[in-house]
C-alpha cells in the first residue's frame, strides 16, 4: 500500500462517517484542550515563578545560623576537615595544583568575606556571585507626599542591604529610553539615567555649598538640616584616611542612592497601590517614582523601642532604579553606605572602639548571591558551599515548584482521564463503522487486502483523525490561553507578577499534544481494527 | 491436452458446529482447465456460493484440497492467499459491491491499492481508465456507483475484477440483478473475455440462457456434483 493512496482512501472514509467520528471526537478533543491549557499554564506559571519570583539560577548563600554567637576568635574547629583540596584548584592550571593560600585562609574563617566570594566565584558551575551586606539597625522611611500627590506622606518601617555599584548595569540617556520602552521582563537597566548608583562619598569633590532648605542645593543634592549628624567623608577601604566623621550641618550633600527590586514594584503596584490609592508604578509614571527621595531615620523604628547605643542620624535616600538584584522587600544602596552605616550602629566599647564580635556587621558580607549555570549544577554547587560550611537562605521556591507541579500534574492526570474515556468512545464508534463497513471489509479482502491491510486502513483512519483531534485541541487550548490572557490583562484587577502571558507552549508540548491524539484514537481503534481483520472474506461477503 | 488450473479433491465443507452441524459440500472433486469457460448450477443453498469461496480462497475452512493457479489454498498464509486474490483472480457478485463512496475509477482501481509493489498513481489511473474504456463506460469514470444504471454498475465490477488482468474469473450469479438484455450483454462480454483474452471463467447461475452460454455446466446439488454437461460448443 501507498501512503498516498491510504490517506487518500482514509480520508474518504473519515468524510463518509464524518458525524459518527465528530461526536466519538469531541471527548479527544476536550481532552487534549484540557491537556494543552493545563500543561501549558503550568509551565507558563512556572515561568514566571522562576524567572521572576524565584529565579532558579539564584542561590543565595549565608553564613551558618550558630555564626551568630560565635566570635571570629572561635571559629569552628570541624573547618578543618570540611573541605578536600579539590575545592582549591586554580583556573587554568594543570589538574592538582591547588591554591594553598585560599585553601589556608578558607580555614580560619567562616564568615563571608572576599575571599569566599573568590572561591565561590572560581566554581565551575557559578555564572556570577555578587555579595550582600543587610542594615543591621532599624530604619524608618518617610516621603512622597508631593510627588504622589498625597493627604500625607508615606511612613514605613525600611529594611536595607548593600551591593557592590559594579555588579549593576547602569544605562546612559539613550540606553534607559530603549530599556523603558521593553516589557518588564526583560528589561536591563538597573539604574537609569539621570541617576548614578554610587558612593558618593569617594568624589574627590565634596564641596556641594551651604544651605538652608533642601531647595538651596543642586538638582539631586540635598540639604542636611540635622544638628547633631555626622556624616562619614571616606570609604572605609582607605584605612589611611578614615573613616573620619564631620558635621556636614546646612551643607548639600548626595542622597544615598536606593533601589528597589521588581519584587517590590509588583507588589506596589499589585497590592499596596491599589489598596491604598496610590499611584501605580508603570512605564510613564516611572519617571516620577525615580528621583523620589524620602527622608530615612537611620536607628530608629516603628516597632521597637528599644534604643540603640548611638544617636539615629538622618540621611536622604533617593531611588535611582528598580533591580532583580535588589532587597526583594526594602531599598538596596551601595555597600559601602551599608558597611559605614553598620560601623556606625555597632555596639562600641568604652574606649569607642567596634566590639569583637560586632565587626563582622561591617567587615563581612550577609551574603553572597550566586547565579548558577545550569539547573543540574545546583546540587553540586551547593553541596561545595556546605562543605565550606555556609547555608542557603531557604526561598521557598522548592516548595513552590513543587506545588505548580504537583497541582499541574493533577490537572493534566484529569485531562488523560478524559482522552482514556473518550478512547473507549472511539473503540465503541470504530465497533459501529466495521459492522457497517463489513461487506466492504469483504470486497477489500475479496480484491487482494490481508488481514494487515485491513488493520492498517483502519489504524490510519484512526491516526488521522486523532491527528485532526489532536490538533483542534491544541488551536482551542492556545484560543483559550489567549483569552484567559486576556481576561487577566483586561478584567481581573492588578495582582503582583501579573504576567504578560500565564501560558507557556514549547514546541514539545505542542508536539506531544498532536501525538497524544494521534496515539489515543489508535489505541481506541485498535481492538475494533483487529477485530476487523479476523473476520473471514467468505463471511464479509454475506448478504446482511 | 488442456492442463488444469483449478482443481478440488474431495473437498468437504462443515457450516456450525456439535449438533448444528450441517455438510454443505460433500467430496467435490472437481478439475478445470486453463481456458475453460464453465458455469455452476443448482438450486439455492446447494452450495454453490460455498464452492467458489473455497476456489477464490476467500473461505479456508474446509477439508480435502484445492489448488488454484499450481498453489495449494491451504497451504496458503493469509498474505500469500491475499496476493493469489489480488493477482491471479477476479470476482464478480450479483449485487455489484461497488463501494459507494468511491468513484467508478477508484473502484476500478482499488486493486492496485493492495499490490505488493508501489504503481505511479498515473499509471493506476490510465490502467483503470483503459479497462472501463473497454466496457463502454469511458463518460462514467468519475461518476459514482449510485448514479449508474445496473448493467453499467455489474460491468464496473467486471473492469475491476479485469484491472489486474487475472486468470480466472469467479462470478456469484452476475446476471441475477439485471434485466435478460443486460444479461445478454454481460454473457457476451464474458464470452469474448473467455475467447479473446483467454480468461478461465466460473460462473455460477440459475439460468438456463447463462449455462448454455457455457462450454461446461456443473450441477449441484446438496452439495454433491450430480451431473457435468459438455454443451454442442466444441472445446478448444
Ligand atoms: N456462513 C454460513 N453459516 C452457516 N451456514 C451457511 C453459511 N453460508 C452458507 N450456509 C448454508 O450452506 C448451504 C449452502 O449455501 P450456499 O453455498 O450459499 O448455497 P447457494 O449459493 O447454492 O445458494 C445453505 O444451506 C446455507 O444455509
Ligand atoms: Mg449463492
Amino acid at each position: 500500500m501507498n501512503f498516498h493512496n491510504v490517506i487518500k482512501l482514509v480520508r474518504k472514509n473519515i468524510r463518509r462517517n464524518s458525524k459518527q467520528l465528530l461526536v466519538a471526537s469531541i471527548g479527544i478533543v476536550i481532552g487534549l484542550w484540557a491537556f494543552s491549557l493545563f500543561l501549558s499554564f503550568g509551565l507558563g506559571i512556572t515561568n514566571v515563578v522562576e524567572g521572576e519570583i524565584f529565579p532558579w539560577d539564584k542561590i543565595e548563600v549565608i553564613p551558618p545560623a550558630t555564626n551568630l554567637e560565635t566570635s571570629r576568635s572561635r571559629a569552628p574547629e570541624s573547618g578543618d576537615e570540611a573541605c578536600d583540596e579539590n575545592d582549591f584548584y586554580i583556573d587554568g592550571q594543570p589538574n592538582g595544583t591547588v591554591d594553598q593560600d585560599l585553601a589556608l585562609k578558607f580555614h580560619k574563617r567562616r564568615f563571608l568575606d572576599d575571599d569566599v566570594v573568590q572561591l565561590i566565584r572560581r566554581r565551575p558551575e557559578v555564572r556570577t556571585a555578587y555579595p550582600k551586606m543587610k542594615f543591621t539597625f532599624p530604619a524608618v522611611a518617610e516621603g512622597g507626599q508631593e510627588e504622589l500627590h498625597l493627604s500625607s506622606p508615606l511612613r514605613t518601617e525600611i529594611f536595607a542591604d548593600g551591593i557592590e555599584p559594579h555588579t549593576l548595569k547602569q544605562c546612559d540617556e539613550a540606553a534607559t529610553n530603549e530599556d523603558l520602552e521593553r516589557p518588564r521582563e526583560i528589561r536591563q537597566c538597573d539604574v537609569y539615567h539621570p541617576f548614578k548608583f554610587k558612593d558618593y562619598s569617594q568624589d574627590e569633590d565634596l564641596e556641594l555649598g551651604f544651605c538652608e532648605k533642601h531647595g538651596d542645593c543642586d538638582k539631586y543634592v540635598f540639604c542636611n538640616l540635622e544638628e547633631a549628624a555626622t556624616l562619614w567623608v571616606f570609604p572605609l577601604n582607605k584605612p589611611d584616611a578614615g573613616p573620619r566623621r564631620e558635621s556636614f550641618h546646612k551643607r548639600c550633600y548626595h542622597a544615598v542612592p536606593v533601589l528597589v527590586s521588581t519584587y517590590l514594584l509588583e507588589l506596589w503596584n499589585g497590592s499596596i497601590a491599589p489598596a491604598h490609592g496610590y499611584p501605580k508604578l508603570s512605564k510613564s509614571t516611572l519617571s516620577t517614582f525615580l528621583g523620589l527621595s524620602f527622608e530615612t531615620y537611620l536607628g530608629l523604628s516603628m516597632f521597637s523601642s528599644k534604643a540603640q547605643t548611638v544617636p539615629p542620624i538622618t540621611r536622604r535616600f533617593q531611588l535611582v532604579g528598580i533591580s532583580r538584584k535588589a532587597i526583594p522587600l526594602g531599598v538596596t544602596a551601595p555597600l559601602s553606605y551599608a558597611a559605614r552605616f553598620n560601623d556606625y550602629f555597632a555596639t562600641r566599647d568604652e574606649a569607642g572602639d567596634v566590639l569583637d564580635k560586632e565587626r563582622e556587621k561591617s567587615e563581612t558580607y550577609s551574603s553572597i548571591v550566586v547565579r548558577v549555570n545550569s539547573k543540574k549544577q545546583i546540587t553540586s554547587f551547593l553541596a561545595f558551599v556546605k562543605k565550606l560550611g555556609f547555608t542557603q537562605e531557604d526561598t521557598n521556591a522548592e516548595t513552590v515548584g513543587l506545588v505548580i507541579l504537583f497541582i499541574t500534574g493533577i490537572l493534566v492526570f484529569i485531562s488523560f482521564v478524559i482522552v482514556i474515556i473518550a478512547a473507549i468512545n472511539i473503540a465503541n464508534t470504530y465497533f459501529m463503522i466495521i459492522s457497517e463497513r463489513r461487506r466492504e471489509i469483504g470486497i477489500m479482502r475479496a480484491i487482494g487486502a490481508n488481514r494487515g491491510d485491513v488493520r492498517a486502513i483502519f489504524l490510519a483512519e484512526a491516526a488521522l483523525l486523532g491527528f485532526l483531534d489532536g490538533a483542534l485541541g491544541l488551536v482551542l487550548g492556545w484560543l483559550t490561553a489567549r483569552f484567559v490572557d486576556w481576561v487577566i490583562w483586561n478584567v481581573v484587577p492588578e495582582f503582583p507578577f501579573k504576567p504578560e502571558t500565564a501560558f507557556h507552549f514549547p514546541m514539545w508540548l505542542v508536539l506531544s499534544t498532536v501525538i497524544f491524539g494521534v496515539a489515543f484514537c489508535v489505541l481506541g481503534a485498535l481492538f475494533p481494527a483487529y477485530k476487523a481483520a479476523k473476520i473471514e472474506p467468505s463471511e464479509a461477503l454475506l448478504p446482511q | 491436452m488442456a492442463e488444469a488450473i483449478i482443481s478440488l479433491t474431495k473437498v468437504n465443507k462443515y457450516y456450525g458446529h456439535g449438533g448444528g452441524r450441517q455438510q454443505v459440500l460433500h467430496d467435490v472433486t472437481l478439475t478445470i482447465n486453463h481456458g475453460d469457460f464453465i458455469s455452476i448450477v443448482g438450486t439455492s443453498g446447494s452450495g454453490k456460493t460455498t464452492l467458489l469461496n473455497i476456489v477464490g480462497g476467500l473461505d479456508r475452512r474446509y477439508d480435502g484440497s484445492c489448488t488454484v493457479d499450481g498453489k495449494l489454498v491451504e497451504k496458503l498464509d493469509d498474505k500469500r492467499l491475499a496476493r493469489l486474490r489480488n493477482e491471479t483472480l477476479g470476482f464478480v457478485f450479483q449485487s455489484f459491491n461497488l463501494m459507494e463512496h468511491l468513484t467508478c475509477w477508484e473502484n476500478v482501481a482499488l486493486s492496485a491499492f493492495f499490490q505488493g509493489s508501489n504503481i505511479p498513481s498515473g499509471q493506476v489511473y490510465k490502467r483503470a481508465v483503459e479497462v472501463l474504456e473497454r466496457f463502454g463506460l469511458h463518460d462514467k469514470i468519475h461518476s459514482h456507483p449510485a448514479n449508474l444504471s445496473g448493467g453499467q454498475k455489474q460491468r464496473v465490477a467486471i473492469a475491476r475484477a479485469l484491472y489486474n488482468k487475472p486468470k480466472i474469473l469467479l462470478c456469484d450469479e452476475p446476471t441475477g440483478n439485471l434485466d435478460s438484455k443486460t444479461g445478454d450483454d454481460v454473457i457476451e462480454l464474458f464470452k469474448s473475455l473467455n475467447r479473446e483474452d483467454g480468461i478461465t471463467l466460473l460462473v455460477i447461475t440459475h439460468e438456463e440462457r447463462v449455462s448454455r452460454a457455457t462450454d461446461r455446466s456443473i450441477q449441484l446439488e446438496d452439495g454433491r456434483i450430480v451431473s457435468e454437461n459438455t454443451s454442442a460448443a466444441p472445446v478448444k
